[in-house]
Order: structure tokens, then C-alpha cells, then sequence
């Protein structure tokens, strides 16, 4: 019969191997949950990912830390389907997320519409996340689209909010849509930042 | 190969559609932290043909970066990227064989195959949709006038109206269904920079600010010629060697911007470098030599002068200094005149020689800003606006005032001034009743401000003519550069600062 000593240890070994398990399947979850919502054009997170997840996960991560949405806009996108075809628009859209993504350093990117893309920036200042989608602008609009038929290139447009825990999910993303509708109003191919205070 | 070379094969997932775009992009990623980095196939971006080599072998890429293991990670942190395995034998690569027989081996260049099939089939197509519109005219015409000897067949007539406008809509949208935009032309422009640079040793950046203008597809095509002819001819003729340029106390690269603006029926590109200007005694001894010269030489000034340059055949032989470099403008004039075109050459008080280039368009398509002065209701380019600011009376600076020049400024938020279009007493159609926004422009590389009471937002449209039923002069002189229907079916003017300005400077600085 072991000792009480013996019987001790063996359960600190058992809770250490469940708490390993645990954590192991857990990561397992995230890999899984991360190819289930992957959108198949772009291979960026989907619509759901958002709201069967990560809106949790951006609510309990506000509270300890600083959270900034940034929801971009591609513009003058239904043009580029009605001139040059949607295999371009397709073509376009995918090297827009791609180069987010790159960017983005491990932040979620989301497609959230047709051509709208959100960047769920955790732990990062206003500043820093204002730097970084500008970055994202410019290397958009740098980049030469190819569609097979010839070049173009596509700018952005960016609306940025911090999310406030004391808002729900949705109060901030009109937050930041509001913010994007002002930047596209102000002359497009721009990052706003939504300002703090009274809504416009 | 040299030793520090890494060469890597990429699988992109099963499947993932779009290969070579996703394997450009996967090249794109790792460039910023290589040395240097080289893709088989060299074509993916340009060429959907490389997919199904991509599926079967997948994408090689060699590099040589401080830390190879950073672009391993990076290769791999693309989500459509299935592996990727390092490549030890260089001879394992399979080449690419493309449609004619010619092979990528990798190591050689292999420019990519021109869609001569594609462009012939869309102009035969251009030609049958024309040709049926021509036949819809000519049977609205005798519809017309069957009609108007009828004139009291109120049937007939509602046919031959409703028939009228189907046939314009009808116009409307064959003409749009060629337009295009100018950056299909832009890349083939930056290549032939570059080639002509390497080719004459000049160090030059070029830079097109085309404002995102589409146009008619045949125009682009004429447009492309001339500009290539133009670039060429700057490149080889127009722009100091590196070493000249320091030496004059130049930067060694030289700068050679593309400006494209709507100027009303034309599409007017603007292209000016920081080379040499041209010498307007050496044009007008010509232009005395072939008797073109109407008035005494010393009455001319460089802007005319300037204009003899694109006349065709102002000079006859490619003989003496300048002999290569005025051949080339007279060979541009002539290609421009054979399309309707006209051009002028000037040097710029900012010491850069400007060739500007007029090519005349049915329409063009180009992205403007809605805005509201009183009453009027009018469209910008988007081209010419910095940006908005909201409107302060008291950034109206009356300190800067000059009353000999009539001149009012605005002081803008960042502390720049602008000579503010609108104010005082007669404004005419910019009169604002309460302005909340200024509009910081940029036109003639001049700042202006212009006070608005209210802003429509921003839509793409395309500029028609005026009527010739309207003063078109007067239009002109008040900056108008055509009409545009917008998207809620209303009919809007669009103005043009560009036009404004030299409207103004026509009228003794008088505007609007």
C-alpha cells in the first residue's frame, strides 16, 4: 500500500499531466477553430470567427488591456469589378489581405464584407496601431496588382476606434464604422481615428 | 549558384484557386528580409499559365538574407502555403515550357508572352459593336425624319423618341464598355524608365500621378505610343548623366513625373524632368532659318517658342548638337497631330522642362468631389483637392492681404498659406452663403483654397462635352471642364481648377 506521501506526489503528477493535456488539446482547439474560420478566398478569419469567438475574447481582453479595431475599406472596389472583371476583384481582394496579414504580425484580420476587412490590434497604443494600418496603407498602395491582363494598384481606407469595455461589441464597431465613413467622406486612401467623445 | 544561395520549394495548398497571385504574394513577404530573392517561375505574378506548373512542382525561390531561418518563417507563416522544403540540387528544378516551345530554365529572363489573341479579338469585337451602332443611328436618322414629316402621328413620333434614346443609351454604354484605366499603361511605362536608364546610364525615377483616369481603350492605346516615344526621348536626349548632375549640383538620380489630367475634351499629360531645359535661342535661329517666324524673334516668348518644337517636320535633318533631341519632338508632334492631338514645351520657372500633351477623348472617366457654393452644385477632379479642412473665418488672413494683387489668404490648419479663391464681394458661381469646409488645392503647382458650403462626398464619373447649344467659352473661362450625370440621375458641372487658372490669367486675373 503507498504511503501518504507517495499517493500525494501521484496526484500532483496526474494534475500535472491533465493540466498539460489540457492545454495541449486547447491549442488543438485554436488550430482547429483557426482553419474552420478561415474565409476560402482570402484565407483570412471569417464573419464568424468574430462573433462565435473572438468577440468574447476581445471583451475579457479589454478589460486588462489596450484594444483597437480598425476597419479598412477598399475603395472605389466595385469599379474595379465593373472595368476590368471579378476575376480581378478577386485578384485585388486577395493580395489586400495578404499584405494585412503579413503586416498585421499575428493580430487577427477578419473579412467582414465583400471588401471590408477588420484588424483586431490586441495590446496595442492608439498611436502605434495608427502607425501600422498607415504602413498597411501605403504598402497597399504601393503593391502592382497583376490580374493576367495587366497592372493596377488599390488604395485603402481606414477607420480606427479603442475599444471601450463599457460598450458592447457592436456600440464600438459603429464606432469605428463611423469613424471609416468619415475617412471615406474626407477623401479616401486615409486612417482616421475615431475621435474620443461625442459621436459626430 | 553562389554557396550562401538557399533555394526552396513552396507547395501552396490543394486547391487554394489563384496559385500565382499566392505565390507572388509568398515572394512579396520574404523580399524585405533577403539580400536578394529570385522566384521559378520568374512570371508567376503576370502569368495564370504558371498555375498548373505551380500545382505539379510548386514555386522555387532562392534567396540569400542574414537570417534564413526569418524567411523560412515567414514562407511558412502564409496561410495558403501547404510546405516548404529546402532544394539541394539546383538541376532538380523542372523548367517551365510555355506555349511556344520556349523553355524557362530559370537562370535566363523570359518576358512574358503579349495577349496579341485577347487584344485582336476585343478590337474585332469593338469594330461589330460599333458597326451596329452605326446601323441603329442610321435607322434612327430615317425613323427621324419619317417621323417629322408625320407630325401629327403622335405614335410614330413617341417611337422614334423612345427609339432616339435607346440609341443614345446605347452609345453611352459601348463607350464605357471601352474604357480603361491608365494604370494598365503605367507598369509598361515605369519598365521602358528603367530599360532606357540602364541602357543610357541615367539614374531616373519615374513618377505617374494619374489620379485613377480611365479612358477610351483606343485613345490609351495612341496615348501609350506617343508616351513611350516621349519617356524615351527624355531619358536619352533630355537628362544629365549622374556625374553631370553632381557636378551642376543635381541630385545624381533625376526625377521624370507623368501628370495625367481631364482638361474638358482632352486628356491633357503633363511630362517634365529635371534635365536640361531647352534652349529657346537655338529654336527660334531655327524657326527664323525656315521663315516661320511672324513677328521679330525678339518679340517671341519661350512659351511660343517652346511650341515650335512639336510642329511637325520643324527640323529636317538630325543634324548638329541638338539635332537627335529636336528630331524626337518633331517625330512626337507629328504622331500627336496624326490623332488630333496638340502639344507645347516649356520650361518651368522651377528650371524643369514641361512637354505637354493633349489628346483629344469622347469622354473620360475620373473620380471627382461634389460640392455645394450657394446655390451652385459642382464637381472637382479629386486629383487636385490636398484635402479638406474645416472652414475658420478666422484663418482668413487679412494681414496678408495685398490690394494691388486683390490676393485674400487662407492659413491652413498645418500653417501653410493659400490664396483663397472665393472671397470678397464677386464671386460668381463660388459664391458661398455660410461656408463649413475649405478645400486645400493643388493645381500649376500653385496652392489655392476654396470655401464651400457643403460637400457631396466623392463619386467616380464621366465627363461629356458641353452642349453646343451653351457658351462653351464662357464655360471655359469659369473653369468648366464638362458635365457629368451623377448617380442620382442630376446633371452637374464639372470644374477644373487647372482651367480656372489659366482662365483667370487670360482674363487679366479675373475668374469665375
Amino acid at each position: 500500500m503507498a504511503s501518504p506521501d507517495q499517493a500525494a506526489e501521484e496526484a500532483r503528477r496526474e494534475y500535472e499531466r491533465l493540466r498539460a493535456d489540457n492545454v495541449q488539446l486547447k491549442q488543438q482547439l485554436d488550430a482547429m477553430r483557426g482553419l474552420a474560420f478561415r474565409d476560402q478566398l482570402t484565407g483570412l478569419f471569417s464573419r464568424h470567427y468574430l462573433t462565435d469567438y473572438l468577440e468574447q475574447e476581445i471583451a475579457r481582453a479589454s478589460r486588462e488591456e489596450s484594444i483597437v479595431l480598425a476597419l479598412c475599406d477598399i475603395d472605389d472596389f466595385k469599379l474595379i469589378n465593373d472595368v476590368r472583371g471579378h476575376q480581378a476583384g478577386d485578384v485585388a481582394i486577395v493580395c489586400i489581405a495578404d499584405i494585412l496579414d503579413d503586416l498585421a504580425g499575428g493580430h487577427p484580420v477578419i473579412r467582414w464584407g465583400g471588401e471590408e476587412l477588420l484588424v483586431v490590434l490586441f495590446s496595442t497604443p492608439d498611436d502605434e496601431a495608427l502607425r501600422l494600418c498607415d504602413q498597411m496603407r501605403e504598402e497597399v498602395a504601393a503593391y502592382r496588382v497583376d490580374d493576367g491582363i495587366g497592372e493596377f494598384s488599390c488604395t485603402l481606407t481606414f477607420g480606427l476606434s479603442a475599444y471601450d469595455p463599457g460598450l458592447t461589441f457592436n456600440e464600438n464597431f459603429a464606432c469605428v464604422d463611423r469613424a471609416l465613413y468619415h475617412s471615406k467622406e474626407t477623401g479616401k486612401n486615409r486612417c482616421v481615428f475615431a475621435q474620443s467623445g461625442p459621436t459626430e | 549558384m553562389r554557396s550562401d544561395d538557399i533555394i526552396v520549394r513552396v507547395m501552396l495548398k490543394p486547391n487554394c484557386g489563384l496559385e500565382n497571385t499566392r505565390a507572388a504574394l509568398v515572394v512579396r513577404r520574404v523580399e524585405p528580409l533577403c539580400d536578394s530573392v529570385s522566384c521559378h517561375p520568374r512570371t508567376v505574378k503576370r502569368d495564370p499559365n504558371t498555375i498548373s506548373y505551380l500545382r505539379d512542382h510548386g514555386l522555387f525561390i532562392r534567396f540569400t538574407a542574414p537570417q534564413p531561418e526569418q524567411v523560412l518563417l515567414a514562407i511558412r507563416g502564409a496561410f495558403f502555403v501547404d510546405c516548404c522544403d529546402l532544394v539541394d540540387d539546383p538541376d532538380d528544378i523542372p523548367p517551365l515550357a510555355v506555349p511556344d516551345g520556349i523553355v524557362d530554365g530559370g537562370a535566363g529572363a523570359l518576358d512574358p508572352l503579349p495577349a496579341f489573341a485577347d487584344r485582336d479579338a476585343r478590337t474585332k469585337r469593338d469594330d461589330e459593336l460599333t458597326d451596329l451602332l452605326a446601323r441603329f443611328e442610321e435607322t434612327g436618322r430615317a425613323l427621324r425624319a419619317h417621323a417629322e414629316s408625320l407630325p401629327r402621328d403622335r405614335v410614330l413620333n413617341d417611337i422614334s423618341f423612345s427609339h432616339a434614346q435607346a440609341v443614345d443609351e446605347l452609345r453611352t454604354v459601348t463607350a464605357r464598355s471601352r474604357i480603361e484605366p491608365f494604370d494598365r499603361i503605367a507598369s509598361s511605362l515605369r519598365q521602358l524608365a528603367d530599360d532606357y536608364g540602364r541602357r543610357f546610364g541615367i539614374a531616373v525615377d519615374l513618377r505617374i500621378a494619374a489620379g485613377h483616369l480611365a479612358l477610351d481603350r483606343a485613345v490609351l492605346a495612341s496615348m501609350e505610343e506617343i508616351l513611350k516615344r516621349a519617356v524615351r526621348s527624355c531619358i536619352r536626349d533630355g537628362i544629365e548623366k549622374p556625374e553631370e548632375r553632381l557636378a551642376a549640383g543635381k541630385p545624381a538620380r533625376a526625377t521624370l513625373g507623368i501628370r495625367v489630367e481631364n482638361d474638358g475634351s482632352d486628356v491633357v499629360c503633363r511630362i517634365e524632368h529635371d534635365g536640361w531645359p531647352f534652349n529657346p535661342m537655338i529654336v527660334g535661329e531655327i524657326a527664323r532659318e525656315r521663315g516661320l517666324l511672324a513677328r521679330p524673334f525678339e518679340t517671341y516668348s519661350d512659351e511660343e517658342l517652346g511650341a515650335f518644337l512639336l510642329l511637325p517636320r520643324f527640323v529636317e535633318s538630325k543634324s548638329g548638337n541638338h539635332g537627335d533631341a529636336l528630331a524626337e519632338f518633331n517625330e512626337i508632334g507629328s504622331m500627336l497631330q496624326h490623332i488630333g492631338g496638340h502639344g507645347e514645351v516649356r520650361n518651368t520657372e522651377r528650371g524643369t522642362l514641361e512637354i505637354a500633351l493633349s489628346f483629344p477623348v469622347p469622354f473620360t472617366v475620373l473620380e471627382v468631389a461634389l460640392l455645394r457654393t450657394g446655390e451652385s452644385r459642382f464637381a472637382l477632379p479629386a486629383q487636385q483637392i490636398l484635402r479638406f479642412e474645416a472652414f475658420r473665418v478666422e484663418r482668413v488672413a487679412p494681414e496678408l492681404d495685398d490690394p494691388a494683387a486683390g490676393t485674400t489668404w487662407y492659413v491652413s490648419e498645418t500653417d501653410e498659406q493659400y490664396v483663397l479663391l472665393n472671397a470678397g464681394e464677386e464671386c460668381g458661381v463660388f459664391a458661398t452663403e455660410s461656408p463649413r469646409y475649405i478645400i486645400l488645392l493643388d493645381a500649376l503647382g500653385e496652392k489655392r483654397a476654396l470655401a464651400v458650403d457643403a460637400i457631396g462626398g466623392y463619386e467616380r464619373v464621366s465627363v461629356n462635352r458641353l452642349p453646343a447649344l451653351l457658351d462653351r467659352r464662357a464655360a471655359r473661362e469659369a473653369g468648366c471642364i464638362g458635365y457629368a450625370v451623377l448617380a442620382d440621375g442630376s446633371p452637374c458641372a464639372v470644374m477644373s481648377l487647372r482651367r480656372l487658372l489659366q482662365g483667370s490669367r487670360g482674363n487679366g486675373g479675373r475668374h469665375a
